[in-house]
């Protein structure tokens, strides 16, 4: 066992020089190039990042493709190419004049950005809002999946379990801070505060760098848009039941102290999804920055 | 002439890799008296401790050894004889029950001085292993439940012709195993895959060629995991108990613990994970790469 040992410990040393010497570089390297795909009537801005099977990343609420923790694209792009976009009337991308903003258009949108860069098929990953998106993609457009994950999701209507009241309300006015809001996604406790300043501080240097786009902007029209979108979620039943139908793989994701969408919302979902996966991770909403490590390895192990 | 073969082994680890040296591993089998018997048991591989509890009928030696090799990279693998399996004793009055070898397992973990070690647990052992992580919290680190059954009321069955022949002391222990793939093509060659490696093993001398189980055992074991684990609802009622993280895996085609009593479990267990696989009962055979992944990733340290 300990000549085992040894070879292994070798081999283990030699590849990781390997790597070194080619990996390193290229990763400091990156810089985002966005793009544009017309998607019916809208313009839609995009990224690609990575290698391996297309993951379409869809954003959450008033949030653009640059708010993605580099963590956690760091975790995800050695197995997949990342396609991180702009939802409709958000940063980078257009919208139409009316008001056309609902979880089943979104859905839509992606999957028309998907065909307009020529998938056949992606996994798909859906953060927050996202994930209420993410649901809709798979019922809507179940050729266009292989799998799909939903991080913090809710699956609307009566059966989804509520942020507390206070929560809501401090999450939906428009002249709270926006970094008081961020604070809403990481648990209260010293852990949780500087999880939160490391992920800002990644997600500022990657704008500087140009690692990520210079891209943050989401105006007011588009926030009361999502707002009503994600109202209409409230009161529609049928994404719930239409979970039932679901074919294909699906992993639910949550953090244990998520106040926003509470962890409760995972487990209903789960258990409405035909042998859907369930995990849980130390964080709040924002988990998957807090826990990038474990949850991007989940990720790529049920990807596999 | 230990130098030699030091420098021999090296240089072939280094060409031929990990292969050739697992292929050199022989176990020693070593016992624990634990609780009026005497427990048999040996362990393999490296890493944080990782008991591994078996099911009906099924010895220490009865674990796919591409399981084990995908476990032990990762894991210092203590593999054992419930009482009265293989070469573990029994006491001449039947004292068999799920918490009763619940509580041998807890007093081996003492007797090894393992340090908090992760638990996976499959089948009739998963039922164990609820009832290790429900009445000695305090010994175990994770849980990994593989085709688990919660008891009592809420567990759902078997079908009727299934248990008769799974439950028939002189029943054929291959017939028996049929029932742990699927009845598909796929299933029988994965079966035939799993006896080969098994056959291969104890001939090569890895696997300890440890398969008797008499007929006392059979029965005390049997009712021990159909009329008292079927008979009360205690189980079930303190799954909201258990504070160690808690994966729930199975396999979409078990027809002996049908997969739906993963998702019954997890909807009690506080934040357990859930995973399903390709296959049946044995899923965790016929699916051994994936499911050693997830288990990896799940048992990786995410400060909890």
């Amino acid at each position: 066992m300990t000549t085992c040992m040894i070879g292994r410990g070798l081999a283990a040393l030699s590849t990781a020089a390997v790597l070194s010497g080619i990996a390193a570089p290229a990763q400091a390297a990156f810089k985002a190039e966005v793009k544009y795909a017309q998607v019916g009537d809208i313009k839609m801005a995009y990224y690609t990042r990575g290698q391996g099977e297309p993951l379409i990343m869809i954003m959450g609420y008033t949030s653009t493709m640059a708010a993605w923790d580099p963590a956690l694209l760091d975790a995800l792009d050695d197995n997949n190419t990342l396609i991180l976009f702009d939802n409709r009337g958000v940063g980078l991308s257009t919208d139409t004049t009316e008001n056309n903003t609902t979880m089943q258009q979104m859905a839509d949108d992606t999957a028309g950005l998907l065909k307009a860069l020529g998938y056949g098929k992606a996994n798909v990953m859906g953060w927050s809002m996202g994930a209420r998106i993410a649901q809709q993609v798979v019922i809507r457009h179940p050729d266009q999946v292989m799998k799909a994950i939903f991080a913090a999701p809710n699956p609307g209507g009566s059966k989804q379990v509520p942020a507390e009241a206070s929560v809501a309300k401090e999450l939906n006015d428009p002249k709270v801070p926006v970094l008081d809001k961020a604070a809403l996604a990481f648990p209260n406790t010293a852990e949780g505060k500087t999880a939160m300043k490391e992920s800002l501080d990644r997600i500022a240097a990657a704008r500087t760098s140009g690692e990520a786009p210079d891209d943050m902007e989401c105006s007011l029209e588009t926030a009361k848009r999502q707002n009503d979108a994600r109202e209409l979620w409230t009161k529609d039943q049928s994404n719930y039941e239409d979970l039932g139908n679901i074919k294909v793989p699906v992993l639910v994701a949550d953090g244990r102290d998520d106040l926003i969408d509470p962890p409760q919302n995972s487990s209903i979902i789960a258990a409405r999804v035909p042998f859907a996966w369930l995990a849980f991770y130390e964080g709040g909403h924002a988990f998957l920055y807090q826990s990038a490590a474990q949850f991007g390895a989940t990720v790529n192990v049920f990807l596999k | 002439m230990k130098r030699t073969v030091l420098a021999a082994s090296l240089i072939t680890a280094a060409f031929a890799g990990p292969a050739w040296a697992d292929a050199g591993f022989k176990p020693e089998i070593k016992y624990a008296e634990v609780n009026g018997v005497k427990l048999a048991y040996y362990m393999r591989g490296q890493g944080k401790p990782l008991l591994m509890i078996n099911g009906f009928m099924s010895s220490m030696s009865l674990w796919d050894p591409a399981l084990l090799e995908d476990l032990e990279k990762a894991n210092t693998l203590i593999l054992f004889d419930n009482r009265g399996v293989g070469l573990s004793t029994d006491t001449a009055e039947n004292n068999t029950t799920i918490p009763q070898m619940a509580d041998d397992a807890a007093a081996l973990i003492g007797a090894l001085q393992l340090d908090k070690p992760n638990v996976l647990a499959w089948s009739m052992g998963a039922r164990i292993g609820q009832q290790l992580a429900i009445r000695h919290a305090a010994v175990l680190n994770k849980l990994v439940l593989a085709s688990a059954d919660p008891g009592g009321t809420h567990n759902d069955p078997a079908t009727k012709e299934v248990e008769t022949t799974l439950n028939d002391p002189t029943g054929d222990k291959w017939k028996k195993l049929a029932l742990t793939y699927p009845d598909t093509d796929e299933g029988r060659a994965a079966a035939k895959a799993t006896i080969d490696r098994l056959q291969a093993a104890v001939k090569d001398g890895s696997m300890p060629d440890d398969f008797t189980v008499s007929k006392e055992t059979t029965i005390r074991q049997d009712r021990a995991r159909t009329t008292l684990w079927e008979g009360n609802d205690d189980n079930y009622n303190a799954l909201h108990t258990i504070t160690a993280p808690v994966l729930v895996t199975a396999g979409k085609d078990d027809i002996i613990d049908p997969p739906k009593n993963a998702d019954i479990i997890a909807d009690q267990v506080p934040f357990a994970w859930t995973a399903y696989f390709d296959g049946g009962h044995a899923f965790l055979f016929q699916s051994h790469a994936r499911f050693s992944a997830t288990v990896n990733t799940f048992l990786a340290d995410q400060g909890n």
